[in-house]
């Protein structure tokens, strides 16, 4: 019984930890639109979908679930912002992919490789966002649309090692030693 | 053994990892398929106001919620100073007393002029009474990078529709973009595709106010341009001065004239900028006015007279074949007017003969305008 409690809890314990990640990225769509300053002179808020989006690319456990969920919370995103519907669930998607690419170039036993790799994925995601909005948006509007996103993105990447355990299993985040 | 485990773990994340990506460029593909379908304008408006109802639900409740926090920290702020805050609001109290004369002073001999004038009744929405006005609390702020919209918790049921100005005690603030029945989005003024015919209140200059999402909103120098005209000069924007009172225009027919816009700010190498007067405190509650609408000639024709036709003469000369007459008939030339005496009370400088009903009567250039003629 005893050694059953100790394979689960590890189990459950990430799993624990999965769900505060979601959470988080669903509080960070969320507070944007929340009306609690002047709304011309809002502070950048972390794009926590990010790190849902490299982290759970790194993780395959997560599967098909998490391309879904990134889906929704940008389609939240979307309504909330106002914004064209599919822009954000386009570019976090989009984010997944990158991200999973990422991950897997920088899977190496150190703390600063993820760090370089969420970094590299958010930069490349501002390059998609920029794209995608002059897609949706367009008469030349992506490039300057998507200043505030590199913003938020860069606020984001600065953030990634405080949070990284929301989103990467221990094994990932140590180069597979576990 | 541990790493055996791994290994069998990696394995199957590993066809999980590939499932998940054909999941993702399925959502993918899907996401560009929702952005092209959305070029059709009406569509995506109407999808986008059914979630802003839904929204707007849980934004009352969630707003409600922070609303009280802030109401509570607010009380407990204000009884700490309560003292000064009173005798500071006494003395703007005061001078807003003179202000009100004056400005109603004004306004009355503003009143007059126009009457004068015999200007037609326009419909201002700054601090006058506008029939069909709504007003409404904001409920969620911009929440993206793309857009800056903002939604208010007042729709079609209360009677907004799309193209409402929306303003707050400060200035303006953007217009309706969309409406639900219980909401309304509000397009602000420094989104990316906003565009408000603007104007310098002193210097005149006309220009296009162009929102820069996020940044202060930028002032392009040119003129608004019909189609297929192309001027090649900047209308005046050299006259525009530091600090002067930015305000709409009214051209183009959406925004009424004289709402107050921001300040101007120069920005370097010819350019302008301008401070919004709407961001200088937070936006709370918004005030909705109907979208000016002048309406063309064509669109509510008045009565129209019937053209005058040929002369009679020249109808009758050509049923009869016969030449037409080369003049009309002349009018009986007038007779010289009979100067009149000046009356012994006159002021210097008064017409011969300016009696009271010569002094009722409207001069010449409007007498002509009335009727008609004029160059």
């Amino acid at each position: 019984m005893t050694a059953q409690s100790g394979v689960l809890a590890p189990t459950f314990r990430r799993s624990g930890l999965r769900l505060v990640g979601l959470l988080v990225a669903g509080v960070c769509v969320a507070a944007p639109a929340l009306p609690l300053g002047p709304a011309f002179e809002q502070p950048p808020i972390p794009l926590a979908a990010l790190w849902a989006a490299y982290g759970w690319a790194s993780d395959g456990h997560v599967g098909w679930r998490a391309p879904v969920m990134l889906a929704a919370l940008g389609l939240a995103q979307d309504q909330l912002a106002g914004g064209p519907l599919g822009l954000y669930a386009l570019i976090f998607v989009l984010a997944y992919f990158i991200g999973g690419f990422a991950a897997t170039m920088m899977r190496t036993a150190n703390l600063l490789s993820p760090w370089v790799g969420f970094g590299a994925t958010a930069f490349a995601a501002c390059i998609a966002a920029a794209l995608a909005a002059q897609l949706a948006l367009g008469g030349g509007g992506g490039v300057a649309a998507a200043r505030s996103f590199a913003a938020a993105a860069l606020v984001t990447t600065l953030l990634f090692p405080l949070v990284r355990p929301l989103y990467m299993g221990k094994e990932l985040m140590t180069g597979g030693r576990v | 053994m541990a790493r055996r485990r791994l290994g069998a773990r990696r394995g199957g994340g590993g066809v999980r990892l590939a499932l998940g990506a054909v999941v993702a460029v399925a959502l993918a593909v899907a996401a560009i398929a929702l952005l092209r379908a959305q070029r059709q304008e009406s569509q995506a408006l109407r999808l986008e106001a059914a979630g802003d109802d839904a929204i707007a639900a849980g934004g009352r409740v969630g707003g409600g919620l922070f609303d009280g926090v802030d109401r509570f920290a607010d009380r407990v702020a204000d009884t700490w100073r309560s003292g000064e805050r009173i005798a500071a609001l006494e003395r703007e109290n005061a001078e807003l007393k003179e202000w009100k004369q004056l400005a109603l002073a004004l306004s009355e001999r503003m009143g007059r002029y126009e009457a004068l004038l015999r200007m037609p009744p326009e419909a201002l929405g700054q601090g006058s009474d506008v029939k069909g006005a709504v007003s409404a609390r904001l409920i969620l702020d911009p929440g993206g990078s793309f857009k800056r919209t903002l939604l208010a918790n007042a729709g079609a049921d209360h009677g907004v529709r799309p193209g409402y100005v929306a303003l707050n005690e400060n200035g303006l603030i953007g217009r309706v973009l969309s409406v639900g029945r219980r909401s309304a989005r509000v397009l602000l003024l420094d989104d990316y595709n906003s565009r408000v015919p603007v104007m310098g209140e002193l210097s005149r200059t006309r220009a296009l106010l162009v929102g820069r999402a996020g940044q202060s909103p930028r002032l392009d120098g040119g003129p608004l341009t019909l189609t297929d005209a192309r001027l090649d000069y900047p209308v005046g924007a050299s006259g525009l001065r530091k600090g002067e009172r930015v305000i709409t225009s009214g051209d183009g027919g959406v925004y009424p004239r004289g709402l107050l816009v921001g300040w101007a700010e120069p920005a370097g190498e010819g350019r302008w900028t301008v401070k919004l007067s709407a961001a200088a405190a937070a936006i709370d509650f918004v005030r909705l006015i109907p979208a000016f609408d002048p309406q063309s000639p064509e669109a509510a024709p008045a009565p129209q007279q019937a053209l005058p036709g040929p002369p009679q003469a020249l109808v009758a000369a050509a049923a009869s074949g016969a030449a037409p007459p080369l003049a009309p008939p002349a009018a009986p030339a007038p007779a010289p007017a009979k100067p009149k005496p000046v009356p012994a009370n006159a002021p210097p400088g008064a017409p011969a003969g300016a009696d009271e009903e010569e002094a009722d009567a409207p001069p010449p250039a409007a007498e002509a305008g009335r009727t008609g003629g004029g160059p």
